[in-house]
């Protein structure tokens, strides 16, 4: 006790105590406030640089009346960015949010399972071992030591979570452990994006359900952004599927090329039609931006360089899409209406397919251009499982091809629509003085060059001959025989002339990727593809458009145009004028054309003949006695050469009104019988353009 | 062996010296003794409370230890003059005040009918904790849980739990720089968004709004509230109104300052909503 002695003194062990506890606060204070204290001022404020790319909105695309037909829709994606945080922290917060992409259903970037499958962990078979083994020794991945590479699945995954690599606590079950691992694969994919501030794209266009479980996590899920980004979207567009085309993730052929260009890999481009055409237009200028960010909650504090995004250029096109409606509309019903007259002899059904072109004769402004069977664009950019079977049936579908333009990647025997080329040959030929009083004898046979040629009513009646008729009537009745001696009393050359004139053979040069330039039946074309002469039965066959001519309903659409509008071979256009975000037109598309010149008596018997046709001729059934326009049209009938098991091709060309014309229609219907057919389709577009009940 | 353990001053040296250990361990507030700190936190809360109950009795004297000395001066004087009446006089509003205090929380059980809904007093702001914490005096023991959300009486928003003591826990206010809160813009023309607690914006009482959904039109005086689709808080628990709109970093982000409608200034009660299912029911 006495040894011990100050410490009987109360008072005094009192304020021993007392002195030691000060002291050791004071010694605390002064270490955190003297020693440590700039430290802990720093990392209390410390900052951390923050570097990304704002995607700029894709241009609209829009209808010649300014209905937006491809547009933008925002989206929430989310991506993940470096805040400072210890690994158990991170592996928390990426397996919370794994979890919410799980129960949300939403699809997130989960590469590592193209070598690791999680349930059961096994590798993916898709490649072989030593594939397998290459990949975990990969410097830029795993890069895992040549002795520690793994056999197993299993074995990976368990180093994996050691320490040296992602430190996933034992706590975690064998099936969160897979899923942190995942995600840490991510970012090690990515590395050195993310330390060096950028944002890890981990899921796109994800719902607000995990918005809002993500956000309201905000406290346990770090390092997590959201960030919108404009997506496209389409309206009612299935109708214009060819034309509009869609956008589409870059082929892996073309990623070199572009990324040089300043796209980067996971960007969205045009893959078809328009979308695709006017890619330079359409593509905005991203943003880029580095702020400098609160290195605990990853909040931007102050921007220290970048550069704002510049949204790309509306296109407004040419189309309007109640008359591209009523069109494909039309030509679907017509081609319906045709496979339901099935007799089993002439028509066998089997009308399917067919396309419509609508054309302002006075400018080239393609005003429809319809193409069935289509598809619909929307297909192509969502991920719905609806859409995704929709999509690879129309990419597979080779009876239908939806995904073929046959406006302009079809080619088709014009038939008789070919015949007003020939009438303007012979009335043109300064060799022969033919004119609207000449008259040409139908008789039902004629023998040229040792070839039997017939009109084709004669076969049919028996006894039925058009007598002697002029130019015009013979464009109104069709007769081929009337034709065939035009032809060859002209020859192949004269018509050939005038053909190449109309655009055949060529392509029309529409703003639209794609197009065929089709083939004209000449002298030239024999020889190169089957090293042979040419007779006059060519000509023959040429002269009722038979034979090798095959033509787009584009080109027909010019030529219809032309016809009426006295000789301009147009260049049709679908890019009506682009107009930047700040309102600027940067492109105005505009009639352009080729010349060519014929009499105006040679336009009045050839436009006669055609007025003819709807009046009392091919068509005149179709469209009645009280038609309040005047129109010039064409059917034409194209054999396939397989006519014992098939119906022939059907066209009808045309355009109105005949006194002042205003448009041309082109419609092709593959297996659709008979020209005349077709002529519905046509009527039901003039009746909506001209406002016809 | 035994000599020395009944040893007075050796059981004084203890103690102190335990006593030692536990504040060297517990100045660290992220240290793992958090049954030292909840055990040592359950008398201080006791002595808040019962300083709290005192500064009910005179309107608009602080709560806490460094009004102590005005409570005790102002008590002392009060006494004086008429001790009697005044106490009557606090009886009665203190019945007062606990029956609207009841009538809230019935309120409250009526929005919220999946919800057990507890009552509690704010005790003072959580000590060395981030400016705005509070403490209040239930905890463990009365069944909160981490994240439970926290309303004030009117069906508004204060936050949620952020730690919990046996007998007390700590409220992180929505304001909070790491808080989100999935919201609901309910004007037509509404939708979803995240409001957002801002370093910056909490000093004055603010937080911020952002990820506003493309079909909400947003606008200066929107009300908003939560969405009930974010996990922690349950749909309807009104938040604050929209009082600035600006754009942000990119072209298409919009943001909103958000005023809640919460006073943080005035609060001395808070309810707290229990899933019933994660309580004794």
């Amino acid at each position: 006790m006495k040894k011990l002695g100050f410490l009987s003194n109360r008072y005094l062990l009192l304020g021993f105590v007392i002195l030691l506890a000060s002291s050791l606060m004071i010694i605390r204070l002064y270490d955190m406030q003297i020693i440590k204290g700039d430290e802990y001022f720093k990392q209390s404020t410390k900052k951390i640089t923050h570097k990304f790319a704002i995607k700029a909105p894709r241009g609209l695309i829009l209808d010649r009346n300014g209905l937006p037909i491809a547009y933008n829709r925002e989206s929430n994606n989310i991506y993940l960015t470096k805040v400072y945080s210890s690994d158990e922290q991170l592996n928390e917060s990426l397996l919370q949010l794994s979890l919410i992409f799980e129960e949300n259903g939403e699809k997130h970037l989960h590469s590592f399972d193209k070598y690791v499958l999680g349930d059961p962990v096994i590798f993916n078979s898709n490649h072989t071992i030593e594939e397998i083994i290459e990949w975990q020794m990969n410097e830029e991945l795993l890069n895992i030591s040549e002795g520690k590479v793994k056999n197993s699945a299993k074995e990976l995954v368990l180093l994996l979570r050691s320490e040296k690599h992602f430190n996933v606590d034992k706590k975690y079950s064998d099936e969160d452990a897979y899923r942190i691992i995942c995600m840490r694969y991510e970012i090690l994919k990515n590395r050195w994006n993310y330390i060096m501030g950028g944002r890890i794209p981990i899921a796109s266009d994800v719902s607000v359900q995990t918005i809002a479980l993500i956000s309201e996590h905000r406290h346990s899920i770090q390092g997590v952004i959201i960030q919108k980004k404009m997506v496209r979207e389409y309206g009612d567009v299935m109708d214009l599927g060819q034309v509009l085309g869609y956008v589409g993730v870059i082929p892996i052929d073309r990623l070199n090329e572009l990324v040089q260009m300043g796209y980067s890999s996971n960007d969205f481009i045009g893959r078809s039609g328009i979308e695709e055409y006017a890619e330079d237009y359409l593509r905005g200028t991203d943003g880029y931006f580095e702020y400098e960010a609160d290195q605990r909650t990853g909040r931007l504090l102050e921007q220290i360089g970048g550069y704002d995004e510049i949204p790309g250029n509306d296109v407004t096109l040419t189309i309007d899409m109640g008359l591209q409606k009523i069109a494909m509309e039309a030509l679907k019903d017509t081609i319906a209406e045709i496979a339901g007259k099935y007799d089993g002899e002439i028509n066998y059904g089997d009308a399917s397919a067919g396309a419509v072109v609508v054309m302002d004769v006075k400018t080239g402004e393609v005003l429809a251009m319809a193409s069935y069977p289509s598809y619909d664009p929307k297909w192509f950019i969502h991920d719905d499982e609806e859409s995704q079977e929709k999509r690879l049936d129309a990419i597979f579908d080779d009876y239908g091809k939806p995904m073929f333009n046959r406006a302009l990647q079809g080619a088709y025997t014009p038939g008789s629509t070919f015949k007003p080329i020939v009438a303007i040959a012979a009335l043109e030929s300064e060799e022969h003085d033919y004119d609207a009083e000449s008259e040409i004898l139908c008789d039902g046979h004629y023998e040229y060059d040792g070839w039997d040629y017939y009109c084709h009513e004669y076969v049919s009646t028996g006894w039925f001959t058009h007598g002697e008729i002029t130019i015009s009537k013979a464009i109104e009745t069709s007769c081929n025989l009337v034709f065939h001696k035009l032809g060859l009393t002209i020859g192949i050359d004269e018509i050939d002339k005038w053909a190449e004139k109309f655009g055949f053979g060529q392509t029309t040069g529409i703003d639209l990727y794609g197009e065929i330039s089709g083939k004209r039946s000449n002298r030239e074309y024999k020889y190169t593809m089957f090293n042979e002469k040419w007779w006059s039965a060519d000509t023959g066959q040429t002269s009722i458009g038979q034979l090798y001519n095959s033509f787009t309903p584009l080109q027909l659409a010019v030529y219809t145009s032309a016809l009426a509008n006295g000789g301009e071979k147009l260049t049709p256009y679908i890019i009506k004028e682009v107009i930047s975000p700040s309102g600027e037109t940067i492109y105005k598309g505009g009639k352009s054309f080729e010349k060519m010149t014929w009499s105006d008596e040679t336009y009045a018997i050839v436009q006669e003949g055609m007025n003819n046709v709807t009046l009392d001729g091919t068509a005149s059934r179709v469209f009645e006695d009280d038609y309040p326009i005047s129109v010039a049209g064409k059917t034409g009938t194209a054999e396939t050469g397989h006519e014992a098991e098939e119906s022939s091709n059907a066209l009808f060309i045309c355009y109105a009104p005949v006194e002042n014309p205003q448009i041309a229609i082109v419609t092709v219907i593959e297996n659709g019988v008979w020209g005349s057919y077709t002529a519905p389709v046509a009527k039901k577009i003039l009746n909506a353009y001209f406002g016809i009940d | 062996m035994n000599k020395l353990l009944k040893n007075r001053k050796f059981q004084i040296i203890s103690v102190v010296i335990i006593l030692l250990v536990i504040v060297l361990f517990s100045a660290d507030r992220y240290s793992k003794v958090n049954i030292i700190r909840n055990i040592a936190t359950a008398p201080v809360t006791f002595v808040q409370k019962g300083l709290n109950t005192v500064g009910d009795w005179f309107d608009g004297i602080v709560s806490g230890i460094r009004g102590y000395a005005v409570v005790i001066e102002e008590n002392t004087k009060l006494r004086n003059e008429n001790l009697e009446l005044k106490e009557k006089n606090a009886a009665l509003k203190d019945m007062k005040s606990e029956n609207i205090r009841l009538k809230d929380a019935l309120n409250l059980k009526d929005i919220f009918e999946n919800y057990k809904i507890m009552g509690a007093n704010i005790v003072g702001s959580d000590p060395g904790s981030f400016l705005y914490n509070y403490r209040i005096d239930v905890g463990s023991l009365d069944g909160i849980e981490i994240d439970d959300p926290v309303l004030a009486a009117n069906n508004v928003l204060v936050g949620r739990i952020y730690s919990i003591g046996v007998t007390s826990s700590v409220v992180v206010p929505l304001i909070d720089e790491l808080n989100g809160i999935s919201a609901w813009i309910t004007q037509e023309g509404g939708g979803h968004a995240v409001v957002k607690g801002d370093i910056e914006y909490k000093a004055d009482g603010l937080c911020l709004m952002d990820t506003v959904n493309e079909n909400v039109k947003l606008e200066i005086g929107d009300i908003v509230e939560t969405s009930g689709m974010g996990g922690i808080y349950p749909k309807g628990i009104l938040i604050g109104e929209v009082i600035e709109i600006y754009k942000g970093k990119s072209l298409i982000e919009r943001h909103a300052v958000i005023r809640p409608f919460i006073d943080f200034n005035a609060l001395e009660e808070v309810y707290i909503l229990m899933e019933k299912d994660s309580g004794e029911e």
